[in-house]
C-alpha cells in the first residue's frame, strides 16, 4: 500500500511537472510564432518600400502636390529614359502609395494603374503590412554643426514641399508589435535609409 | 505493480509528446533560418550589382562591359559572390543602357538581382583646345608651313597660355597616367616609335636633361610625353601620322614629316621645325573631329535613370 501510495505521489509530481513545462512551452510557442508574424511583416514591409522608393524620383516623394506626410507618400517609378532631345526622365504609368493606418496598425501599398479601355475604371491593386503600430517616413537632414538628423517628412509648411524634395533620402522606420495575451507585446524595429536613385 | 507500469507508460508518451514538440519547434527554427539566409544573400545580390555598376562609372571613358567577383575571407559558407555588367549604346546618342546582376551562389541555389541604368557619357569639353600648338611658355618658334588651322586660320599658335592640365582634361596627372597605356622611354614596344592608341602615357627617364628622341608617332588618342619630346618624323617605315591630341610636359621640337591632326599642347618652350628647317615639314594641323574622339577616353558618366528589374 505504501508503495503504490509513493508511486502515485511521485507520478502526480512528474506529470505536473510535465504539464508545467507543456503550458510553459505552448506560451513560449505562442510568443515565439508572434515574434516570427511581426518581424516577417516588418521585413517585408521594409523591402517593398525600400525597393518601391529606390525607383522613385525625389521630386515627386517631396511635392506638395503628392501630400508627403509621416503617413503618407505618393509616387510613379522610374521605367527608362527618353533620350530624344535634352532627354527626360519616363515614369511608370501606375501610381503607387503607401498609408500608415492607425487602427488598423497597418501599411497599406495602393498600385493604381489607370484602365486600358479609354473611360474605363483604373484598375486598384492593394497590399497590408500588419501590425504596423508608427508611421514609418522620416529622412536624414544635415545640421549646421556638420551632425545629422532624422526629422519627419511631413512638410514644414501645411500643403508645401517636404524636406525630402532637398535631402533626397528616406529612413524608413518600421515598428512591428502584436499583443498575444499575459502582458506579452513582442517588438521588432527596422530603419533604413533609402537613397532615392533619380 | 500494475501503478508502476501505468506510470512507466505514461511517462513515455510525454517524453514522446516533447519530442514531438521539440521537433516541431526545431523545423521552424530551420526554416526561418533558411529565410534569413535567403534574404541576407538578396540583400548581398542588390549591393552586388550596385558594385557594377559603380565599376562601370568609376572607369573612364564610353561605358563598358564588365564582370567582377568579390571574396570575403572571412564567409565560411562556400558562397560565391560575383557580377557581369552588360553596357549597350542606346542609338547613336551620348546614353549608355547598363544593365548589372548581381550574383550570390551557394549550395543549392543562386540568388539574382538586377540593377538597370541608363547613364549619360559627358566628354571634357573639346573647345578648350582652340590652337594647333598653345604652349605655357614664352618661345615658340615655327614657319606658317607648319601650322594650318582651317577652322579659324588666326587661332595657329598660342604662347603664355594659362590653361591647367586638369581644366583641359578634367582629371588630374595621375588619373590620367592611372588610366593609360603606360610605357618610359626604355620600354617602349617598338624602338624609334610610339604606336598610340587611347591614352598613351611614356616617362622620359634618360639623358641630362631627360629628353626622348624618336622617329615615328602614329596611331590616335592622347600622347603624354613626360619629358623633353624630340619628334623627327621619318617618311619611311610606316611614316609619322598621330590623330588627336599630343601633350608634352617639357620641350617640343617636331621635325621631318611628322604631322599631328588635332591639337598641341606643351608645358613648357615649343620648337617646331627648326631643326630640320631646310627640310623639314612637320605639320599640326588642327582637326577639332580628331580632338573630340580622342577626349571621348576620358569621359565622364551620370546616372540619369535608374531601376530595378
Amino acid at each position: 500500500m505504501i508503495e503504490v501510495v509513493a508511486a502515485f505521489t511521485i507520478l502526480v509530481i512528474v506529470v505536473t511537472g510535465f504539464l508545467v513545462a507543456i503550458v510553459s512551452g505552448e506560451k513560449s510557442r505562442i510568443l515565439s510564432l508572434a515574434q516570427i508574424e511581426v518581424q516577417s511583416e516588418v521585413r517585408r514591409a521594409i523591402d517593398w518600400i525600400a525597393k518601391d522608393v529606390r525607383q522613385a524620383r525625389r521630386v515627386d516623394i517631396g511635392s506638395g502636390a503628392n501630400n508627403p506626410s509621416a503617413s503618407h507618400i505618393k509616387f510613379q517609378m522610374v521605367s527608362g529614359y527618353d533620350t530624344a532631345g535634352l532627354g527626360s526622365v519616363l515614369l511608370s504609368s501606375s501610381t503607387i502609395e503607401y498609408d500608415h493606418i492607425p487602427n488598423d496598425r497597418s501599411i497599406v501599398r495602393k498600385e493604381t494603374k489607370p484602365s486600358s479601355q479609354a473611360g474605363g475604371q483604373p484598375i486598384i491593386t492593394t497590399w497590408v503590412f500588419n501590425h504596423i503600430v508608427e508611421p514609418p517616413f522620416y529622412t536624414k537632414i544635415k545640421d549646421p554643426d556638420g551632425g545629422h538628423s532624422i526629422i519627419s517628412i511631413d512638410p514644414p509648411v501645411p500643403g508645401g514641399d517636404s524636406p525630402v524634395f532637398q535631402t533626397g533620402n528616406l529612413v524608413i522606420k518600421i515598428v512591428g508589435q502584436k499583443s498575444v495575451g499575459n502582458g506579452l507585446t513582442p517588438e521588432y524595429v527596422l530603419m533604413e535609409e533609402v537613397l532615392i536613385r533619380n | 505493480m500494475n501503478n508502476r507500469g501505468i506510470a512507466i507508460i505514461f511517462s513515455f508518451l510525454v517524453t514522446i509528446l516533447l519530442l514531438g514538440f521539440l521537433g516541431v519547434v526545431c523545423l521552424q527554427t530551420l526554416a526561418e533560418s533558411r529565410h534569413v539566409h535567403r534574404y541576407v544573400n538578396s540583400v548581398n545580390a542588390f549591393w552586388l550589382a550596385e558594385a557594377g555598376v559603380a565599376h562601370v562609372k568609376s572607369n573612364l571613358g564610353a561605358p563598358s562591359s564588365l564582370s567582377g567577383t568579390m571574396v570575403n575571407p572571412s564567409d565560411p559558407s562556400g558562397n560565391t559572390y560575383a557580377y557581369n555588367v552588360v553596357s549597350s549604346q542606346i542609338g547613336i546618342s551620348g546614353y549608355y543602357n547598363v544593365v548589372s546582376t548581381g550574383i550570390v551562389t551557394f549550395p543549392g541555389s543562386v540568388i539574382r538581382r538586377v540593377v538597370n541604368v541608363t547613364m549619360k557619357v559627358i566628354p571634357p569639353d573639346p573647345s578648350k583646345f582652340q590652337y594647333c600648338v598653345e604652349t605655357t611658355g614664352d618661345t615658340l618658334e615655327y614657319k606658317n608651313k607648319n601650322v594650318k588651322n582651317e577652322i579659324n586660320p588666326e587661332n595657329l599658335v598660342k604662347k603664355n597660355s594659362t590653361q591647367a592640365f586638369t581644366d583641359l582634361f578634367g582629371v588630374s596627372m595621375a588619373t590620367m597616367k592611372a588610366n593609360s597605356t603606360y610605357f618610359t622611354d626604355t620600354t617602349l614596344p617598338v624602338s624609334n616609335t610610339i604606336a598610340a592608341s587611347g591614352i598613351t602615357w611614356v616617362d622620359v627617364t634618360q639623358g641630362s636633361p631627360p629628353e626622348l628622341s624618336i622617329q615615328h608617332l602614329n596611331g590616335s588618342g592622347i600622347v603624354i610625353i613626360n619629358g623633353d619630346f624630340r619628334l623627327n618624323g621619318v617618311a619611311g617605315g610606316g611614316g609619322s601620322t598621330f590623330d588627336g591630341i599630343l601633350y608634352v610636359v617639357g620641350k617640343l621640337w617636331m621635325s621631318g614629316n611628322a604631322t599631328v591632326n588635332g591639337t598641341v599642347f606643351v608645358e613648357s618652350a615649343a620648337d617646331i621645325g627648326v631643326e630640320n628647317e631646310l627640310t623639314g615639314s612637320a605639320l599640326v594641323e588642327y582637326n577639332p573631329a580628331n580632338i573630340t574622339a580622342a577626349l571621348g577616353s576620358l569621359s565622364t558618366k551620370t546616372i540619369v535613370s535608374w531601376k530595378e528589374n
